[in-house]
């Protein structure tokens, strides 16, 4: 195992003011990794498609917002579980709502977890606390 | 029992005198007579069941008084006495219509009682005979005038149900159709021939093998069949039927015929495809509700999170002295709360169509658009836009606001989605789509994908994220044109090629507000 600072996260998000807080609540709880993010959906696709992009190193986890503009989480999500060389990295679909349907084609579709953004800053940090534990550190 | 009355006609003393005492022994009611003419007095007074006569008499002999009898009563037996020798008297007595002879001198008495029994005994046979006659007859005019009444009874029944029925026995192809059978198909009589045959002249084609299957498989499997198909009646009417179909099968277990009935049931075909019609409605109202409320879930939260979020970091960086994030913090805050209400009030606006009209009037849209232009005229320097009327544009008849709202948002989703290479250059225009006004607003934009096309109208949708969207304006576009029971949709040739939206107002004048 590499040493825990080098650690990556790629974000994909296209609300600002979420993913400041995403941000804010890794600074928080002392993230010691790196986290990439990615501001839009036409972005997130070229980069994953880059393969150059994951040769030196690979992310350790995905994070990616359901409801993305044009292209939407689920599509991203699925993408990555076409590459076999993102398949078996984790990814999670952050989501603004617990909407069932979605939670079921996420999981189909091979992400590791479905979770919903919460109303609050500390419990940002105990969910992304939560998910380092179990995703990366764990 | 009551006593049979003979009456006897003799000149001859001594043969009357035998006779009524001979007959009177053996039970009968014995009248004499010493000739004719008082005979038949007596026939007429009582009611006489036997005639015994004498043929030679002076005055009115035997044959007249068989000649007179043979015309007045007819059904009377008559039993003629003759001579010695006068076998010839005796066969022209019968000629004339005597049932039975005997001979004189009376000697032989038993003769008399077998002949006297005879005659009786065939006079009550007739009579019996008459009578049941009698009783059939009016028996059968009964039965008759019943039948009429029934038939008329149930053609009353077909015509209510507008059920006919149809028999084909296939011996010889002997067809018979009921009179509504001949209604529904509007014609006075049915051919001769294949019955089969004949009827699919009337079918639709599409449902022709069908009929012809259900057909070819009752006689085959001798099972019954129902069947719903069209037909166009001799009058070019199409009618909807259904049809129920039974094999009649004989001692061999073949079937010889098949019986049926056809219905026509063109009203609650029209009924069940309006009901139809209306579940779609409400499906599709349903889904409506179900992606607002997916939306309303999910668009509504999202300002909701960062306010929460950032309040609460508000809060600690106060408490940590963290002077320099609080701008920041504020900056999400407000914005959020902005946002919220943005999506607040075009919600109110989008329920509000439908529900609160205004009076729908005439439009000149020339007018409308310019007005529109003028109240953009800011956007439209801002973004050096180009926008030309390239068309006369029609009068309709509509909500002048809401229709102002479409062109309204449509222009400046134009301008907004503009290709930040150019300026835009948008074009207003009016077409004819299948005989009906319709507009376009075509610009040169970032364009939309195909794949795209219906999802740009839901609420809160928007393919480019873009701040100051707030994603309800081709909602809002979409309800205000089927509130004027139109349509819209578009056309793009892909990214950064523009967009041309087309769109109906289909509310007519004559038409009653909703």
């Amino acid at each position: 195992m590499n040493k825990k600072n080098c650690n990556i996260i790629i974000y994909i998000e296209d609300t600002m003011a979420h993913a400041r807080l995403v941000l804010r609540s890794l600074k928080s709880i002392e993230f010691p990794g790196k986290i990439i993010h990615i501001k839009n959906s036409q972005e997130a696709l070229a980069y994953i498609n880059n393969k150059n992009n994951f040769t030196t190193k690979k992310p350790s986890l995905f994070l990616i917002d359901l409801k993305l503009a044009q292209i939407n989480g689920l599509e991203i999500l699925a993408k990555i579980k076409n590459k076999n060389y993102l398949k078996h990295i984790p990814a999670i679909i952050f989501s603004t709502s617990m909407l069932l349907p979605e939670q079921k084609k996420a999981l189909k579709l091979g992400a590791a977890a479905f979770h919903v953004k919460p109303e609050g800053f500390s419990e940002y940090c105990s969910i992304l606390k939560h998910i380092i534990k179990a995703h990366i550190n764990g | 029992m009551k006593k049979l009355k003979i009456v006897i006609i003799d000149d001859e003393p001594a043969v009357l005198f035998s006779l009524q005492e001979f007959l009177t022994e053996k039970g009968y009611s014995v009248y004499s007579a010493r000739d004719g003419a008082k005979g038949l007095a007596i026939i007429d007074k009582k009611k006489i069941d036997l005639v015994i006569t004498d043929l030679l008499m002076p005055v009115m002999n035997g044959f007249e008084i068989i000649k007179h009898l043979k015309e007045r009563e007819p059904e009377l037996p008559l039993i003629a006495i003759s001579g010695i020798g006068g076998i010839e008297n005796a066969v022209k007595a019968i000629r004339l219509g005597a049932w039975d002879y005997i001979t004189k001198p009376i000697k032989n008495f038993a003769e008399i009682e077998l002949i006297t029994g005879q005659a009786l005994e065939k006079a009550r046979l007739k009579q019996e005979n008459k009578n049941y006659k009698e009783k059939l007859e009016q028996l059968l005019k009964k039965k008759s005038a019943e039948l009429i009444k029934n038939e008329a009874r149930y053609r009353i029944a077909e015509s209510i149900a507008h059920l006919g029925n149809w028999e084909w026995t296939f011996k010889k192809n002997k067809i018979w159709t009921s009179g509504e059978f001949l209604q529904i198909l509007a014609v006075n009589r049915f051919p001769e021939g294949n019955f089969l045959d004949n009827l699919l002249t009337f079918v639709d084609t599409a449902d022709q093998p069908r009929v012809q299957r259900f057909f070819k498989a009752a006689v085959k499997n001798k099972e019954n069949f129902e069947i719903e198909f069209s037909i166009k009646t001799a009058a070019n009417k199409v009618k909807n039927l259904f049809s129920i179909c039974r094999p009649i099968i004989n001692v061999q277990k073949k079937v010889i015929a098949l019986h049926g009935t056809i219905q026509d049931i063109s009203k609650q075909k029209k009924a069940e495809k309006e009901r139809d019609c209306l579940i779609n409605i409400l499906e599709k109202k349903n889904t409506e509700l179900e992606n607002f409320t997916y939306s309303v879930s999910h668009d509504l939260r999202s300002p909701l999170i960062t306010a929460k979020g950032f309040a609460e970091l508000l809060e600690d960086d106060i408490k940590n002295n963290h002077g320099e994030a609080l701008q920041e913090n504020l900056y999400y805050i407000n914005t959020a709360l902005h946002k919220m209400s943005q999506l607040i009030d075009k919600l109110l606006n989008l329920s509000r169509i439908g529900r609160l009209n205004n009076k729908f009037s005439t439009i000149k849209t020339e007018q409308l658009i310019k007005q529109t232009l003028d109240i953009l005229q800011k956007e439209i320097s801002r973004t050096g836009a180009t926008v030309n009327i390239t068309t006369k544009l029609p009068t309709i008849y509509g909500d002048a606001q809401q229709v102002g709202e479409v062109f309204q948002n449509l222009i400046s989703n134009a301008l907004r989605y503009k290709n930040p290479a150019r300026s835009p250059v948008i074009e207003i225009g009016h077409c004819r789509k299948n005989k009906r006004n319709c507009f376009f607003i075509k610009d040169n934009g970032i364009g939309i994908e195909p794949r795209h096309y219906q999802r740009v109208f839901n609420m809160f949708e928007k393919l480019a994220n873009n701040e100051n969207a707030s994603g309800m304006g081709l909602a809002i576009v979409k309800k205000i044109i089927e509130n004027h029971n139109g349509e819209i949709w578009l056309k793009s040739k892909g990214k950064n090629k523009g967009t041309v939206f087309y769109f109906i107002f289909n509310s007519r004048n004559e038409q009653k507000e909703l």
